[in-house]
């Protein structure tokens, strides 16, 4: 009991020195607020959900199979296009377009080469070029898979020509001459391009589109206020671990020993201390966010709640275990922003985790930022339930342990 | 003059000497450029989710979604009915692929079999794009039926036997898929030297701020434990000590500059030999401008926390505006107050230098204003400058 009355007495000293320090309360209550409402106000508009444009271009003479193909895929009536399907755009000249895409003016396109319907009637094969903006990427992405299309589509040509041919000529159907193969070929291609979309009727899988409602802008607020409030709630432990070196050197901490207090209990209060600074912030995070930003907590606002909680618990264990790591006060000043500062971004707190390179998420994944920012994008982004986001609790939860466990063995109260 | 400059090589040698203030001003915009670099930078593919509702789980829904699965770029995520409609209805997802029951019966037998997109209006770029992937993914199931289907049609009332059919077929489609009659070459413009000129120079003119600006602390540290009132008593004067802290601070901003933009050099070649040596010329007065904001910074914090926490505000809040990580329009009220932050002068006369090949009389206006801040922020921080806590 008497622990635990030392405990409190300790973490309340710490909060009154917080709460004094004017310049503190301003960097870790006010300051954040900054960050949202310019980003907030950067990211919100009005929503766009316009089509894809695909531009195709030929070099082929006018008569040849890809202008037929082009001419059947070209949007000439938006308003007959189901939803989602992308506009097919006709480029005349392949050179300007080309310059186009040189230049940043077009995303990209693709182009049938000069020799398509020879490589296809001769057999011996052609190639679709896609020309690409590397920084548009979903552009460059729906071009490949609409390129990747149209060549799966030749290929079934071309597998069912040769399978028809080897039967009828192994089944003594047609003779194994030349001129005959010829023929038969011809006639199978004839009968592919005669319906103009090149067998399309003939699939096998069709896609049924239904139509749900309107894309609804994303409250840019979901994202932002919970990548500050990691960024911050950190931030403001991990400088914690300054004054717990100062009392160290200044003999503060030996002195509390004199006077009866553990060791445990100043470790305690600390942390005490540290924790409720941490859950003062976060409750003015999300009062701000619900009754200002409109936040929307998700399926499930226990576990986003949980999942701050846990936050602020790893922060302040971080703050023990990096106060127990260093010698001089600077040092644990400098360490304090340099985490704060390469952990933020690395972890998803300055821009969403989920529009990073994947192979960059697993390496976010060493920083705890990155667990908390993925369960609160996952509850407040992509609509996840509680049970979605206990493994990045179980995560935080074992960060925190770990942290807490170097802090306890590590713990001295003397500067020697 | 010369104990000024003295002061102020002893700064930067204790600079080099100290590790810590090493790893914070040079490894951090390392790591914070290799990070922006690696996230944004590199050869960008798209990434996205499909979200899919498998009602049927036979043999040819399972072989699709392991298809998708596979497709370089593309997570599934398998949702039940009642959650996918939950989140379209929330707008958390914008399209979801149903796969009915009697898919793979459906197939098997030889029949068409149908796959059902629920999305919300076109489903955004991402969701488009995702629907081209999987309508792109089910081609390649489809060929297969389709081989066999249309095979059987030309043949048929041939008396060509059944095993006879599969095996043409399946030998075919083996050869097409070897040696495809259209194979997809793709030519992209554009890539990483952008990113290089976007965000380098926003990056160190970031780090060097924040550094010159926390530097304030040591002069508050050693006004509080009278070092610097120690020092008048050599034969130094306040006017001396003032600059010897000017130069310091512009010393080591600068060496610090030069280290970050020659590692820039020889990394990304960005520069010629001349163009380093303007961007160092902007190096200079930008480090100037910045160890005149220190000092005031120095003078009117009355403790080293006091200092950190203006420093910080401070650097954070310029290279924000600064247009460090985004680009401002030139419209928007943002640009406005963007004017105020000396790093947006700083970066836009790197820029010119490094990527539309100007030269330092392009940037005439830019260093002349950072040149002001410099002058106004001296004169400034010269009326407050104090040695000791409320002296002189």
């Amino acid at each position: 009991m008497k622990q635990l009355s030392h405990i409190w007495l300790i973490a309340m000293k710490d909060l009154k020195i917080f709460a004094k320090d004017r310049a503190a309360v301003f960097f870790f209550i006010i300051f954040p607020f900054m960050f949202v409402l310019l980003f907030y106000y950067l990211n919100v508009g009005a929503v766009e959900d316009v089509r894809l444009e695909l531009h195709v271009v030929t070099q082929e003479a006018e008569g040849g199979l890809s202008h037929q193909i082009i001419r059947a895929m070209e949007t000439t009536d938006e308003s007959k296009l189901r939803p989602g399907e992308p506009v097919i755009i006709w480029d005349k000249d392949y050179n300007k377009a080309h310059q186009a895409v040189e230049d940043g003016e077009l995303s990209g396109f693709i182009a049938f080469p000069a020799d398509f319907t020879e490589g296809i009637m001769t057999g011996s094969g052609t190639r679709l070029e896609v020309v690409a903006d590397a920084g548009a990427v979903n552009d460059r992405a729906a071009l490949n898979g609409f390129a990747g299309a149209i060549a799966s589509q030749f290929s079934t040509h071309q597998a069912i020509i040769n399978a028809s041919i080897t039967l009828l000529v192994e089944g003594g159907i047609i003779p194994a001459d030349e001129e005959s193969i010829g023929r038969a070929v011809d006639e199978i291609m004839a009968d592919f391009f005669s319906g103009g979309a090149a067998g399309a009727e003939a699939s096998y899988i069709a896609f049924n589109i239904e139509k749900v409602g309107e894309v609804e802008a994303e409250n840019p607020a979901n994202y932002v206020i919970s990548g500050y409030l990691v960024m911050f709630v950190f931030f403001a432990a991990a400088v914690t671990a300054e004054t717990i070196v100062r009392e160290r050197q200044n003999n503060t901490l030996e002195r509390l020993l004199a006077s009866s207090v553990k060791k445990e209990s100043i470790l305690g209060g600390v942390f005490t201390g540290t924790a409720i600074r941490g859950l003062i912030q976060i409750l003015i995070f999300w009062l701000a966010g619900i009754f200002i930003f409109k936040v929307d907590l998700g399926l499930a606002p226990v576990a986003v709640i949980i999942l701050s909680i846990l936050m602020v618990i790893m922060s302040a264990a971080f703050a023990m275990m990096l106060a127990t790591l260093v010698r001089t006060q600077r040092s644990a000043g400098s360490l304090a922003v340099v985490t704060a500062l390469v952990l933020a971004p690395l972890g998803g707190c300055w821009w969403p985790l989920f529009i990073l390179p994947r192979w960059l998420q697993t390496v976010a994944k060493i920083s705890p930022h990155a667990w908390a920012t993925t369960g609160f994008n996952k509850l407040m982004l992509f609509g996840a339930s509680f049970g979605d986001v206990v493994p990045e609790m179980l995560v935080l939860l074992g960060f925190a342990v770990v942290f807490g466990l170097i802090a306890i063995w590590r713990f001295r109260t003397s500067a020697v | 003059m010369k104990r000024t400059l003295y002061i102020a090589l002893n700064e930067v040698k204790l600079y080099l000497q100290d590790k810590g203030d090493l790893a914070f001003s040079l490894l951090l915009p390392i790591v914070t450029f290799a990070l922006i670099y690696f996230a944004f930078g590199g050869p960008v593919t798209f990434e996205g989710t499909a979200y899919v509702v498998d009602e049927d789980k036979g043999t040819y829904a399972t072989r699709f979604i392991k298809q998708l699965e596979d497709f370089e770029g593309l997570e599934v995520e398998i949702l039940t009915p009642a959650k996918a409609d939950t989140r379209l209805d929330r707008s958390d997802v914008q399209i979801v692929l149903y796969i009915p029951a009697g898919f793979s019966e459906a197939l098997a037998s030889g029949d068409k079999a149908q796959l059902t997109f629920r999305q919300r209006g076109n489903a955004g770029q991402w969701g488009q794009v995702v629907a081209s992937i999987i309508r792109s993914v089910a081609g390649d199931i489809n060929q297969e039926f389709q081989v066999r289907g249309q095979v059987s049609e030309i043949v048929q009332g041939k008396g060509i036997a059944e095993d006879s059919i599969e095996f043409a077929v399946q030998r075919s489609l083996e050869d097409e898929r070897n040696q495809p009659a259209v194979v997809v070459k793709e030519e992209v413009f554009g890539g990483s030297p952008d990113f290089v000129n976007q965000y380098l120079p926003g990056i160190v003119t970031m780090y060097v701020l924040f550094a010159i600006t926390l530097s304030a602390r040591v002069i508050v540290e050693e006004r509080r434990k009278g070092t610097l009132e120690r020092l008048l008593t050599t034969r130094l004067s306040t006017g001396q000590l003032f600059l010897g802290k000017f130069f310091a601070s512009i010393s080591r901003g600068f060496v610090q500059t030069f280290i970050l933009l020659a590692l820039s050099y020889i990394v990304f070649q960005v520069f010629t030999p001349l163009s380093f040596i303007e961007c160092l010329v902007i190096a200079i007065i930008f480090a100037a401008a910045g160890s005149a904001v220190g000092l005031i910074i120095a003078s009117i914090a009355r403790s080293e926390e006091g200092a950190s926490w203006i420093a910080v505000v401070f650097s954070i809040l310029t290279f924000m505006f600064g247009g460090t990580f985004f680009e401002i329009a030139q419209d928007s009220s943002l640009y406005t107050i963007s004017r105020l932050s000396i790093n947006s002068y700083a970066n836009k006369a790197f820029d010119t230098i490094i990527a539309q090949g100007g030269s330092l009389a392009d940037v005439g206006t830019e260093l002349g204003i950072l040149a002001g801040v410099m002058v106004v922020g001296l004169l400034i921080s010269r009326l407050i400058f104090r040695v000791m806590p409320g002296g002189r």
